[in-house]
């Protein structure tokens, strides 16, 4: 069948009209080889304007259609959907781009109307190299992984699972629940954390759709949006989970004892241990790493003591596959580490800690089942709270992390419910006081006796040193002079970092990063639950700070995403614009296969010759530039069609 | 006399630099009228071949606008093509094409007015190079002059 291409310009309202000779371009356009129509169009993306054309393309058997209008990043959608209910292909069509890169940018009437001369001829030059594309189908995967066990992945998993999803999660330590966990009373109702997160740490270890994977890494995902194989890599398990019923005989028998990292250090565990009081699953866990057994290969202790014989040194780790459709990624956020500044004296001045160790202290689990004191076991007379540490400062973290001030008063309130005779001072440069509790709950900690507020100015302006065995905190305020306090314990409100492996993570999983290191999201305002690379889902503090409402608030909405992206027995239709081999000229030099970003490629060793895994490929047409032979092309992107375009584009100017 | 008007290929990849263009578009920039732009879907999809036969068919410069250096939509395409480019500036250097007349520059979505910065700065930089003779008539005196 021979070509019969048609040619509509659109005026855009006056847009394009006005700063073009558009009777001109159309008769330029209609006497242009194979075109049999051109025609002026008011304003192509209206309802009745697109009917018009579709009708236009039916009655004259257009075979290819260009578009000379406004930008196909605005309505190449819009136009492909036109050439579908002309009962064309879609991909029979090429937007020539007059309002963006003519219109509005070359504001002399005669040249503008030379360059659309051009770019309408080169439309049609290249619109004949065009074929028909059909977007293939496949089915899609219902199931979900779930990356990081804490509020915010529980909280995806369990929505997903009362859907009726399947998730596997993948949590790196051995028990779930994360920070939250850990902690002893929440702001701002100081409900007991436990009473609130236990009950649903115990229903996704029951829950029959959620397979928990403790002590494991995700080594890679591949695929696409509804088809991922996720490749999971399990610790050996040296206590057997099924077997372990927590009764400890195993720690009371280990000989090796190291600063305990679950109570930030502040007491000591064996190297078999369980996490914590209460961690869920509720089984011993080796530390290999300090383990007799495992650094000198003698020991044995606790094989011996294990009553159900759950102890196993020969186990070994395990990899799996695991098919799903989409991924959550919830892997939370690690505290500052105050060591990092010499001002806070943190590690060098006795009864300076961290937040995240005041509330292991205050916490009944803790080293000192609750109770507040400094490291020689007294009350402290005073304590002083440092805000800001390690955040808004070009030093470390230039964000604020919109928790901690609260977190400090709601500790503040804790000291204060414990000893009411203790002096509470806090040392900010400014309050972070947002929603609808916090000026309620900052004027309860005002009122409260014993409680002064020192304001710097600037959060840096603090110096905490020793001085007769006590830590003395000296910051400076706007007009220049120091307040001092001395203090028995200084806690220090440390910034909200994105965990040290972020960015291994990242490039495992192919997301980017943010300037602070975050998980970027695929749009900061109108996305901020979806991720860059599509199919993977944000949710926590892996994408910034947050407190644990908004955690959950986020692992629930990623979940919904995913149920409303995922429909089971559902079909995912993949992009067409992917690279192509031709086998006859393709030598199976393996040149693309390397620099295939997506590991689309792979050599048939049958053939001698390449093949595209379509579902991996993006079109993004690396491989096609550096094949040496011109064995492959991207559909709708072809060297022929390019070269039409270019040579389009630079045709001498008749007059 | 006719002032040298210098005919320009610009190849934008999909993700950025052509949303860059638009841009410029939608800030009513002033662009000039020389600049011809093609969409690909990545600069690391601009073979050698698209840049020769862009000189071949008469461009006097043709230059290339990917993604900034990190911002890749497939990872690191403006990468490979950064190194190609460079390879390809070293290839034509012997031949009648000046390596100056091939450029690659970064351009982000949004950047309307480096878009327009860059397309102008190279449209100088032909302007001086002056017409090249090979594909096209060559009847315009050197330097606009």
């Amino acid at each position: 069948m021979k070509d019969r291409i048609g040619v509509f310009i659109c005026e855009c309202g006056p847009n394009i009209k006005d700063a073009m000779d558009i009777p001109q371009l159309v008769h330029f356009a209609g006497h242009l080889e194979a075109v049999v129509l051109a025609e002026p169009v008011g304003l192509m993306c209206a309802p009745n304007d697109r009917k018009k054309v579709a009708d236009t393309i039916r009655r004259h058997h257009l075979t290819h259609v260009v578009f000379a209008s406004c930008s196909p990043r605005e309505h190449e959608q819009t136009f492909r959907g036109v050439l579908e209910s002309a009962g064309c292909n879609p991909f029979m069509m090429q937007a020539v781009n007059l309002r963006e890169q003519c219109a509005w940018v070359i504001h002399d009437r005669d040249q503008a109307t030379r360059k659309a001369r051009r770019m309408i001829g080169a439309g049609v030059q290249r619109v004949r190299h065009h074929a028909p594309l059909t977007p293939r189908e496949i089915d899609c995967r219902p199931d979900v992984l779930v990356i990081g066990a804490g509020v915010a992945g529980i909280s995806a998993a369990r929505t997903l699972s009362q859907n009726g999803r399947r998730v596997v999660m993948v949590e790196r330590s051995a028990c779930i629940g994360g920070m939250a966990a850990l902690y002893e009373d929440l702001y701002p109702d100081f409900n007991c954390a436990a009473c609130l997160i236990e009950p649903d740490l115990d229903d996704v270890l029951h829950d029959e759709r959620i397979e928990i994977l403790t002590t494991s890494e995700v080594l890679s995902v591949r695929g696409t949006p509804g088809n991922f194989t996720a490749t999971v890599k399990q610790a050996a398990p040296h206590v057997d989970p099924l077997r372990c019923i927590g009764c400890a005989a195993c720690i009371e028998a280990c000989p090796v004892t190291v600063p305990n990292e679950f109570n930030a250090g502040m007491d000591s565990r064996q190297a078999i241990y369980i996490p914590y009081p209460g961690s869920l699953p509720h089984v011993a866990v080796i530390d290999k790493q300090n383990c007799l057994q495992f650094t000198d290969a003698r020991c044995g202790a606790c094989k011996e003591a294990c009553p159900f014989d759950a102890v196993d040194y020969a186990a070994v780790p395990a990899v799996r596959n695991l098919a799903v459709g989409a991924v959550v990624v919830a892997t939370g956020f690690q505290g500052f580490d105050p060591g990092r500044s010499t001002r806070y004296g943190y590690g060098t001045v006795d009864g300076v800690i961290s937040a995240f160790a005041f509330e292991r202290l205050v916490n009944t689990t803790g080293p000192t089942g609750g109770k507040i004191v400094t490291a020689s076991g007294q009350a402290p007379d005073t304590v002083a709270f440092v805000h800001c540490v390690g955040s808004r400062t070009e030093a470390f973290n230039r964000f604020c992390s919109g928790v901690c001030c609260l977190s400090a008063f709601k500790q503040a309130r804790q000291v204060r419910k414990q000893l009411p005779e203790t002096a509470i001072h806090h040392f900010f440069a400014d309050l972070c006081l947002p929603g609808k509790t916090a000026q309620r709950f900052f004027d309860g900690v005002c009122a409260m006796a014993g409680v002064t507020l020192h304001r710097l100015v600037h959060p840096g302006a603090i110096r905490i040193s020793a001085e007769n065995g006590r830590a003395i905190v000296r910051g400076t305020d706007a007009s220049g002079a120091v307040q001092q306090v001395d203090a028995q314990l200084v806690v220090l409100a440390t910034a909200m970092e994105a965990p040290a492996g972020t960015p291994q993570t990242g490039r495992i999983l192919d997301l980017g990063l943010d300037d602070d290191g975050f998980f970027k999201e695929a749009h900061p305002v109108v996305d901020p639950v979806a991720a860059v690379r599509e199919g993977f889902y944000l949710a926590g503090c892996c994408q910034g700070p947050k407190d644990i409402p908004a955690s959950i608030s986020q692992g629930q909405a990623a979940a919904g995403r995913i149920m409303q992206k995922l429909i089971p027995g559902g079909k995912i239709t993949l992009n067409p614009i992917v690279a192509r081999v031709d086998p006859d000229l393709c030598s199976g030099c393996r040149t693309c296969e390397a620099l295939c970003p997506y590991d689309a490629l792979a050599r048939d060793e049958n053939e001698a010759c390449m093949t595209i895994e379509e579902a991996l490929c993006r079109g993004c047409g690396i491989c096609a530039a550096v094949c040496p032979g011109g064995a492959i092309s991207v559909c709708h992107y072809s060297a022929d069609a390019v070269y039409a375009e270019i040579a389009g584009l630079l045709k001498p100017d008749e007059k | 006399m006719t002032v040298f008007e210098p005919r320009i290929i610009a190849l934008l990849c999909n993700w950025c630099a052509y949303d860059g263009a638009d841009a410029a578009g939608r800030a009513r920039l002033d662009l000039p009228a020389q600049v011809w732009e093609v969409r690909v879907m990545c600069s690391g999809q601009v073979s050698p071949g698209m840049v020769l036969k862009a000189f071949e068919a008469g461009a006097d410069g043709v230059i290339v606008l990917g993604c900034q250096p990190g911002d890749c939509h497939y990872k690191e395409g403006n990468l490979h093509a950064l190194k190609r480019m460079v390879l390809l500036r070293a290839v034509l250097e012997p031949t009648p094409v000046h390596p100056q007349r091939l450029q690659l520059d970064w351009v982000s979505a949004g950047q309307g007015h480096r878009y327009a910065q860059v397309v102008n700065d190279m449209v100088e930089t032909i302007r001086s190079l002056g017409p090249l003779a090979a594909g096209h008539s060559r009847e315009e005196p050197l330097n606009g002059g």
